[in-house]
């Protein structure tokens, strides 16, 4: 009778034990691998994945680029002071008599954008995104001559380059259109070339979060880059026309 | 039940967590901004459409403890163009001739546009659908269109419009002839 009852026990600890472990093995706790060679494995993942693409369209491009600038951005916390009272600041949102700056709302919306996709940033643990974004700066020629697919009358072309003849020698005065930012690229990296810990984040909320980045990445893109991106141009084109057989070369 | 079971299964799964591997450090620091000197000259982008679904259903024993669903839609656009950087000379002929040393065409961006992600279907239970499982989809759906895109000829349509742009540019500056000759292949 007792052999029986201790024989019942051992087989209630050792159920309960595999139990135990089958729940770790499910929610991925378990920190080795199990010693047994199981033929049949407790846990199973069956995966689909399919994709298709459709070609759309060919779009004509005509743009010269001559800087990038690269910014890697940690969403939310790169869009608040780290030590901001998230408390005050709430509460100063919720009382009607109280002002919010242009300042406070920016980080409001961060704030508010961030628990919409699950993320608190009012906790130590909280989640992140490192989101790099690639702008390049140059020129549109769509509009220009340079990018006409006729030749155009005199007075089209001398808008965009004029040369001169003197006894000192050739000048070109070359025109290109103010440089601007031509595109905001999100680089999407795949898992092996992101290092930090995966987020919880349907689709549709990276649509949001990436929108949101791109916004502010642009914003932060300087007046500088843009002088520095029309230095670039002007020193290509003078090094080219010199080449060409030009004395001069003035830009804009 | 019998207390020494009971200490010992305790002491077994205090042994388990004691063997559990530490939380990785994330180290964000050195994030920044970096300018980079460019020159390249984009002339053409071809535009696709892609569709994602995946299923994951996660079984222990016979009975499932977790699923996820998901089908969503993007755009992705293949650009190309000429990087000037890279073997590109001008050289005159005579008073009204230059010749234009251009190098090979090349895919300058793959680039998945994140502002048209249409969501179609999440469906989550027991299991959160995360950002790096439908990225790693995307990565390989790029490399899919990159190809699609050679094979329809984007480096040909890239390179003409590239000469284009640069015949008109001496044209306009007052040259009769331009004559591209190819940036030679390095020697190995």
């Amino acid at each position: 009778m007792k052999l029986i009852r201790r024989i019942r026990w051992i087989i209630i600890a050792v159920v309960g034990l595999l139990a135990v472990v089958g729940a770790l093995a499910v929610i991925g706790g378990l920190p080795f691998s199990l010693p047994l060679d199981l033929t049949v494995s407790l846990t199973r993942t069956e995966r689909t994945t399919w994709t298709e693409h459709v070609f759309l369209r060919v779009r004509d491009v005509y743009r010269f680029h001559t800087l990038e600038v690269v910014q890697k951005l940690v969403f939310p916390h790169d869009f608040f002071p780290a030590n901001l009272d998230w408390k005050k600041l709430l509460d100063r949102r919720g009382d009607p008599y109280s002002y919010l700056t242009t300042q406070d709302r920016r980080y409001l919306a961060a704030f508010d954008l961030a628990r919409e996709v699950g993320i608190d940033p009012r906790r130590n643990d909280a989640a992140f995104l490192v989101v790099t974004v690639r702008g390049k700066i140059g020129f549109d020629l769509s509009d220009t001559a340079y990018a006409s697919e006729t030749a155009q009358p005199a007075e089209v072309q001398d808008r965009w380059i004029r040369v001169e003849e003197t006894e000192a020698g050739r000048t070109a005065y070359v025109r290109l259109p103010p440089a601007a930012i031509q595109e905001l690229i999100i680089e999407d990296p795949g898992s092996s070339a992101y290092p930090y810990p995966d987020v919880p984040l349907p689709p549709e909320d990276w649509r949001r979060v990436s929108e949101f980045v791109a916004q502010r990445a642009r914003e932060r893109i300087r007046e500088e880059s843009l002088a520095q991106a029309e230095d670039r141009a002007a020193e290509f084109l003078t090094t080219v026309l010199r080449a060409a057989g030009f004395d001069e070369v003035h830009l804009n | 039940m019998n207390p020494k079971a009971c200490a010992a299964v305790l002491a077994f799964l205090a042994a388990l967590s004691a063997c559990s591997e530490p939380a990785a450090e994330v180290d964000v620091e050195g994030l920044s901004t970096q300018v980079k000197a460019l020159l390249e000259l984009p002339t053409v982008e071809h535009l696709y459409r892609e569709v994602v679904y995946i299923d994951e259903n996660r079984s222990f024993l016979m009975f499932r403890t977790g699923t996820k669903r998901l089908l969503f839609s993007l755009e992705l656009r293949v650009q190309a163009g000429i990087d000037l950087q890279h073997g590109f000379t001008v050289a005159p002929m005579d008073e009204n001739a230059v010749a234009v040393v251009i190098p090979e065409p090349t895919i300058l961006e793959v680039d998945a546009l994140e502002e048209t992600i249409r969501q179609y279907i999440v469906e989550e239970r027991g299991e959160n659908i995360t950002w790096l499982e439908y990225a790693d989809e995307i990565e390989t759906a790029k490399g899919r269109v990159r190809a699609d895109a050679i094979r329809r000829g984007i480096l040909e349509e890239a390179d003409a419009r590239a000469r284009r742009l640069l015949r008109n540019l001496f044209l306009e500056a007052g040259f009769d002839e331009v004559t591209f000759v190819r940036t030679p292949a390095p020697q190995l």
